[in-house]
Formats: structure tokens, C-alpha cells, sequence
């Protein structure tokens, strides 16, 4: 056996550009100027261009879930209106859906009228929550021209939600057995009026939009993501939509009033450039059809009551709602368990889905960029967060201490001692 | 004549308030009232309106609020490096501002040449920028910086270029005499087509120089939070934001006063009306009417003011028109297109305008009394 030779190497000297790694990681977030939510994206960058991305979530875990399972059904939907607050209104239909289905196991049927009000608010949510991800995304480029009127335009749906439901934001407008208030004929002329300009408008910046160039510059090309991509990772909603894949829960698996004549008419709107561009153009043209969709169902709005008194206890059951939030596909899993609480209440909303897709939307981009295509997806870090992870300081290795109560009192009380000037 | 004494103290009062420090400040933030209130139209807002008479003294309460407020400065950072650059911030346009004419053909300071001098100061301005940004100390000053630097280098070449154009154009080295070019030859040198190009690269340039929107590349809000001068706050950010202001004023001040005329307005075309603002008293001349002076006085600034107020309302709609590229694309326009397309212009200017003007001009000679070939 030949004796082992140990040549002896001189580590390299700092500042040698040939020994210096090839890739630098640079934190964004969980505090940065273009999120207006806590999250954190670990950039490894080759100069200017990312080359890959790790994204960590967990940082606004309000444990909701847990708070669900104490409260009854009827309180709970004020609880899950506040997941989001945006998309405030499809949380609530999704509850409420999962709780009809679970009562029409023993023959419990909301009236129709009730299903007709319930889609005009979440589609006019849709409009409110897409001009403002339109506004938020011209900021987020510079064009704050466009930001401010777009923004403009928005407060004629937020006035039609506050003249319908009283709130601007959380309508609590859903009851389990129907909604809470019905539509006066001065509140549906009001309504078509609105609707017919805020069309007018959206065409008009969509015009701007495909044609101006300096949007075009900033969106073109960045933030691709291939469809083949998109349908391995799951992405929802418009980012899908903007890769070609023609997924939306509106027409796939139709609930409400989508379920009625409505799917007749129902286009699901897809673009194929794959990039920033086409989220903005998608998101766009499903404004302009949410539109359509609220001037229908105005038209066709059947008579009768909104409201039937529900069983008080829920059937032993479990149910998957699905529904089609702004953002994308929302699931609502509920196990009832014959009482008027839920046993157990499950909410994935779509930003979840599209974590991934945006991690891999990131490589190949320019860091300039990574804001921009950051909120293509339309972001809600503290929507998805339903866990929560102590990581250590070289944040690769999870460490978790569980501590008693008794314990946690030692620790204080040790490191008060330690750190006196704490002591007042 | 004067005593000598009583000259120094008008050039020192000069200096610190007529047509000096006081009024050149009441100007800019007179201007960027103007500015935020046609921006805000532009948008569908309202802008500034609380103080004063419709918001027009907010640009001076947010002046004065800004110097009360807390100054932090980074453990990290180069104080002193900090405080002077913020100081140079606020002087160097400042003594840029000497240099154009307001009430006068002449500025405060004018000589043979003070051209020169004058692209030297405005390029001494992107390298306070730059060192304001490097003494910060800050992750995200450093991009800003970086982004700063190459911006202003690479665009201060057509501003040099539109500058030195004019220069070449009429003959003349200094301000004053560009001014003086435009009274005699009863045209400003806007009139003609290739020296309107180079005002536009000018404006387009001085968006770039100014850090405005489609080029807020090295202060965007949205990407490095503010870029250079993002740990500046209180006191210093106070001098940067008025030598802002400032530096827009001299800006559209020089454009006003080599294309547009300066202060000069219809007395260009009506030989009787300049002759009889000739006619007042000045240093030179001590001899003539104390009263028309005034009036000359008041004329010039108003001219001026009109000129300058003008060339920031097409700064603002240039502003709110456009998203914000990024620096990679800024500098492929800055150098695939905007240098080349000013050194041409230049070149043709050389050749072919004398003529092409004289040939033009002529033609159209009987509109204006006066008007005369080159």
C-alpha cells in the first residue's frame, strides 16, 4: 500500500478573484419597501442577475384555525372575513358554502337571491381588488400617473360596496341561510350606471397599457414563467391564467350563481406571454368581464327571499370548498361534527399556491426587477400563513425548543440575573 | 459713476437678496409649488392646499419643518463628510445661480468663458451626489450611488453637448454674451431647427440631472428606498431637497437664457420699446431715468420667471407621463441614442445651419420690424 502524500496547500488569499464564490445572497425582506407585508426571499445573485430564490413564509401567524374551532358558525364568518383584507367577502362565501353543503345533507337550500347577491359582491370585490393590485403594480414601476387614477376609478366599486353593504372592506354581508341585506332597485341602477364606467375606464387603460412603452419596457420579458412551469407548481388564479392555462374555479367547478345560465356566458380570460406583462393584461380584461358578469347578474336577479332561518347544529361531515378568489383558488376544508362550532376549519389561500411559482419566476431576472415581479403574483404573505418556524441564526437548521411553563420562568429568571440593567 | 464703496455693497446686497440667494430661493419654491400643484392636476389630485394661498407656502413650511426635525446619523457613516456634502448640496447651485441673468442681460457674475466654468460647477454636482451617497454608509445608499454615478456622468455629456452647440452656434463664450447674441440678431436661438433638438436633449437631459421620473432610477422609492439619500434626514435633507429646487432653476435658468432669450422678451422685435428700457439708469449708464430702471427691473424678472415657470410645467408633464426605466435600459438610451444623436446634430449644426438659417430666416424677415439675417 503506497504511503499517503499530504501536500500541503496554502489557503487562498482574500480578495483573489478566482477563489471569491461565483454567487452573493442578498436578503429582500421581511422588511423592504416594495412589501407591505412581512416575508423573506433569499436572492443568490451572479452580478446583477438572481439565480435562484428561497422563499420563507411564516412571519404573520395569527392562528385563526385554532380560533375557528371555539366559535360558532355564524361567528366564524366574521372571523374568516378578517384573513384577508382584500378579498375579505370569498373567504366568507367559502365558509358559507361549506357550511350550506355540509346542512343539504339534510335538505337545507339557500334561496336563489341570496346566491345572485352573494356572486355581484364577491365580482365586485374582484374589480376592487384588481384595479388596486393595477395601482400597487404602476407604483411599484414608477408610473404613479397611472397608480393615482387608476386608484381614482376603484373608489366607484368601493362606493357601490358601501352603499350595498355598509363597509368598504369587510362587507359581512354573508349569513349562513343567505346574505344580510337585499338590493333596492335605486342600489341596482346605481350600480349598472357605475359599472358602465368603470368599463369605459378599464378599456381605456388597457389600451395604455398594451401600447405605452415604458410599461412595456419594465414588464416584457421579466418574471417568465413557462406554463409547463406553472402547471408543475401549481400556480392559481391569473398568474396561471397569464401562463396559458385555462384554470379558474368559476368555471371549472362553478358554486353559486356561477352554477346557473351565468357559466353560459362565462369567459375565462388567458394570455400567452407568460411574463409580468401578460399578469397585467389578464388581470385587466378580468376586470372588464367581472364587469359583464355584475351588469348580468343585476338583470337576471331572481325574486324572493334572501334569507332562510338554518338548522342550528351542522351534520357530521366533511367538506372542500372551493372558490375563485381575486388571487386565485381558495380552499376552505371543514369537518363538522353535529354541534354549531366546526371540529376542524382548514384555509389555503392562493398565495400559498403561488409561492413556488414566484420563487421560480425570480431566476433570471435582474434585481431591479424583483420587486416588480414579486407583486405580479398579487401577494398576500399574511393571508397564507397558517405555521410558524423558530429558525437559527445560520437559518438552514430548524431548532424548536419546547418549553413548559415552569421552564420558561427558570429562563427569565436566569436571564434577567444575567442582564441586570433590564432590572428596573 | 458710483463710489467704490457703494458698488461693493450693491453686489454684496445683490448677492444675498435681489436678484441673489433670497429671491433665487423664493423662486424655486414658488416653482416647485408650481410643479406639485400641476402634478397633482395631472393625477386627478388636489395638491398642496392649506398653507397659504392655495398651498403655495407648503414648499417653505416643509423647509422649515424638515430643519426642526431630528438628525440621525449612522454610528457607521463619515459625519463630516456627510454635513459638508449636504452644505455643498445646498451651495453649489447657489453660485451656479450667479452665473444667470434676471434682471439684467448679465448675470451677477459674468466673464469671457464663464460657460466653461459653468459645466465644470454642474459636473462638480454629480460628484457630491455621489460622495453624499458614498460617506452614508448604507446597503442600499451603495446601488443608489452606483446608479447615481453613471447617470449623471453619461448625461452630462449632451447637456455639455447642447451647451457648447449653442456656444458654437452664436460665437459666443460666456452667458451674457449668448443673452446679447439673441437681442442683436432679434431671435432667440430656439428659432431654428436643429438648436430646438438640442433644447429638448437639454430638458430631456436635465429630467436625468434632476432625478425625476422616467430617471428617478438612483432615488426609486419602490426598489432602494430613496437610493443616496436615504440616511439623510432633518437638517441636511432640508439643504439637499431646496438645492433640488435649486438646481431646477438653474437648469431651466440656463435653458431659458441660451434658446429662449433670457430675460428678454418682446423688446426683441419692437426697436422703440428697447431702446426706451435703454434709456434708464444702471451703472453703466449713470445718466438715464431712475424710474424706467425700476420698471426695467420688474420686467426682466417677470419675463424671466414667465420663461422659467414655463420649461417646469413641461418638466412635470414630462414626469407624469412615463414609468421608470431601469438603469440598464437608461443607460442604452443615454448611450446608443441620445449621445450619438447630439454629436450628429452637432456636426450638422456646424455645416449646414448658417446657411440653412440665413436662407429660412430671410423668408420670413418682413413678419418682425426688424428682423435681420445673421
Amino acid at each position: 500500500m503506497a504511503e499517503k502524500k499530504i501536500v500541503k496547500v496554502d489557503a487562498p488569499k482574500t480578495g483573489c478573484v478566482a477563489c471569491m464564490p461565483r454567487t452573493m445572497e442578498i436578503p429582500l425582506g421581511p422588511q423592504h419597501p416594495a412589501l407591505k407585508e412581512p416575508e423573506h426571499f433569499l436572492l443568490e445573485v451572479e452580478g446583477e442577475v438572481i439565480v435562484n430564490a428561497t422563499p420563507r413564509i411564516g412571519y404573520v401567524h395569527r392562528g385563526i384555525e385554532k380560533l375557528a374551532e371555539t366559535k360558532t358558525y355564524s361567528q366564524n364568518l366574521t372571523l374568516v372575513e378578517r384573513v384577508c383584507g382584500i378579498c375579505s367577502h370569498i373567504h366568507s362565501i367559502s365558509l358559507v358554502n361549506a357550511t350550506e353543503t355540509a346542512l343539504g345533507l339534510e335538505g337545507f337550500k339557500p334561496p336563489e337571491r341570496a346566491e345572485y347577491i352573494r356572486t355581484i359582491v364577491s365580482e365586485l370585490e374582484r374589480i376592487h381588488s384588481h384595479i388596486l393590485w393595477f395601482g400597487v403594480a404602476a407604483h411599484e414601476i414608477g408610473f404613479d400617473t397611472l397608480f393615482m387614477l387608476s386608484w381614482r376609478d376603484r373608489e366607484l366599486t368601493m362606493d357601490i360596496l358601501e352603499d350595498i353593504s355598509g363597509n368598504r372592506v369587510n362587507y359581512a354581508i354573508n349569513e349562513v341561510g343567505g346574505t344580510r341585506r337585499d338590493l333596492s332597485e335605486k342600489q341596482i341602477a346605481r350600480m349598472n350606471k357605475y359599472m358602465d364606467i368603470t368599463i369605459k375606464r378599464l378599456k381605456r387603460y388597457t389600451e395604455i397599457c398594451l401600447k405605452e412603452d415604458t410599461i412595456r419596457l419594465r414588464t416584457q420579458g421579466i418574471g417568465v414563467l413557462l406554463p409547463s412551469t406553472a402547471k408543475k407548481l401549481c400556480a392559481v388564479g391569473p398568474t396561471a391564467r397569464a401562463s396559458g392555462l385555462k384554470i379558474d374555479i368559476r368555471y371549472d367547478d362553478p358554486y353559486n350563481a356561477y352554477a346557473g345560465p351565468l357559466r353560459d356566458i362565462f369567459n375565462v380570460i388567458t394570455y400567452d406571454t407568460n411574463d409580468v406583462f401578460s399578469r397585467v393584461v389578464v388581470r385587466l380584461l378580468e376586470i372588464i368581464e367581472a364587469c359583464k358578469y355584475v351588469k348580468w347578474l343585476l338583470a337576471n336577479l331572481p325574486d324572493g327571499p334572501v334569507f332562510i332561518k338554518p338548522p342550528r347544529k351542522v351534520p357530521e361531515a366533511h367538506v372542500l370548498s372551493r372558490t375563485e378568489a381575486p388571487r386565485g383558488e381558495l380552499i376552505h376544508y371543514l369537518w363538522s361534527n353535529n354541534t354549531n362550532k366546526p371540529y376542524r376549519l382548514k384555509i389555503t389561500t392562493p398565495t400559498l399556491a403561488n409561492i413556488l411559482s414566484v420563487a421560480e419566476m425570480l431566476k433570471g431576472d435582474y434585481i431591479a426587477d424583483s420587486t416588480i415581479t414579486l407583486a405580479s403574483i398579487d401577494p398576500c404573505f399574511s393571508c397564507e400563513d397558517r405555521i410558524i418556524t423558530i429558525i437559527n441564526k445560520d437559518r438552514r437548521k430548524a431548532k424548536v425548543d419546547n418549553l413548559t411553563m415552569d421552564q420558561l420562568r427558570k429562563y427569565s429568571r436566569e436571564w434577567h440575573a444575567k442582564n441586570k440593567r433590564w432590572k428596573k | 459713476m458710483l463710489a467704490l464703496w457703494a458698488q461693493w455693497l450693491l453686489l454684496v446686497l445683490g448677492i444675498l437678496f435681489f436678484p441673489g440667494i433670497a429671491f433665487c430661493i423664493s423662486l424655486a419654491l414658488f416653482d416647485e409649488w408650481v410643479d406639485r400643484k400641476f402634478y397633482a392636476a395631472l393625477q386627478d389630485r388636489i395638491g398642496p392646499l392649506h398653507t397659504g394661498f392655495k398651498g403655495i407656502a407648503q414648499p417653505l413650511a416643509d423647509f422649515i419643518k424638515l430643519l426642526s426635525n431630528e438628525d440621525i446619523e449612522p454610528s457607521a457613516a463619515d459625519k463630516w463628510g456627510m454635513r459638508i456634502m449636504a452644505i455643498f448640496g445646498l451651495a453649489v447651485p447657489l453660485v451656479l445661480l450667479l452665473f444667470v441673468p434676471i434682471i439684467n442681460t448679465t448675470g451677477i457674475i459674468s466673464f469671457e468663458g464663464d460657460l466653461l466654468l459653468l459645466s465644470f460647477l454642474t459636473t462638480l454636482l454629480a460628484l457630491v451626489i455621489f460622495l453624499a451617497g458614498w460617506f452614508s454608509a448604507n446597503r442600499l445608499a451603495m446601488p443608489g450611488t452606483m446608479r447615481a454615478a453613471s447617470q449623471l456622468l453619461s448625461f452630462e455629456i449632451p447637456i455639455l453637448l447642447a451647451m457648447f452647440s449653442v456656444a458654437m452656434r452664436t460665437g459666443e463664450l460666456s452667458v451674457a454674451g449668448i443673452v446679447n447674441w439673441q437681442m442683436v440678431h432679434h431671435r432667440p436661438v430656439m428659432f431654428s431647427l436643429p438648436m430646438f433638438m438640442f433644447l429638448i436633449i437639454y430638458l430631456l437631459a436635465t429630467q436625468a440631472e434632476l432625478e425625476r421620473t422616467p430617471f428617478d432610477i438612483p432615488v426609486a422609492e419602490t426598489e432602494i428606498v430613496g437610493g443616496w439619500e436615504v440616511e439623510y434626514s432633518g437638517k441636511k435633507l432640508a439643504f439637499f431637497r431646496l438645492g433640488a429646487d435649486l438646481q431646477m432653476i438653474y437648469s431651466v435658468g440656463i435653458a431659458t437664457s441660451l434658446f429662449l432669450g433670457g430675460p428678454i422678451g418682446v423688446e426683441m422685435w419692437i426697436p422703440s420699446f428697447a431702446d426706451w428700457l435703454a434709456s434708464s439708469a444702471s451703472l453703466s449708464n449713470p445718466n438715464g431715468i431712475l424710474w424706467i430702471a425700476v420698471i426695467r427691473m420688474a420686467y426682466y424678472v417677470l419675463i424671466f420667471a414667465i420663461k422659467t415657470t414655463l420649461l417646469v410645467l413641461a418638466l412635470s408633464t414630462f414626469r407624469a407621463l412615463m414609468a421608470r426605466i431601469r438603469i440598464d435600459q437608461f443607460l442604452e438610451f443615454s448611450w446608443k441614442w441620445l449621445i450619438p444623436v447630439s454629436l450628429g446634430l452637432m456636426i450638422f449644426s456646424i455645416f449646414w445651419v448658417p446657411w440653412l438659417d440665413n436662407t429660412l430666416w430671410v423668408k420670413f424677415e418682413g413678419l418682425f420690424p426688424t428682423g435681420g439675417g445673421t
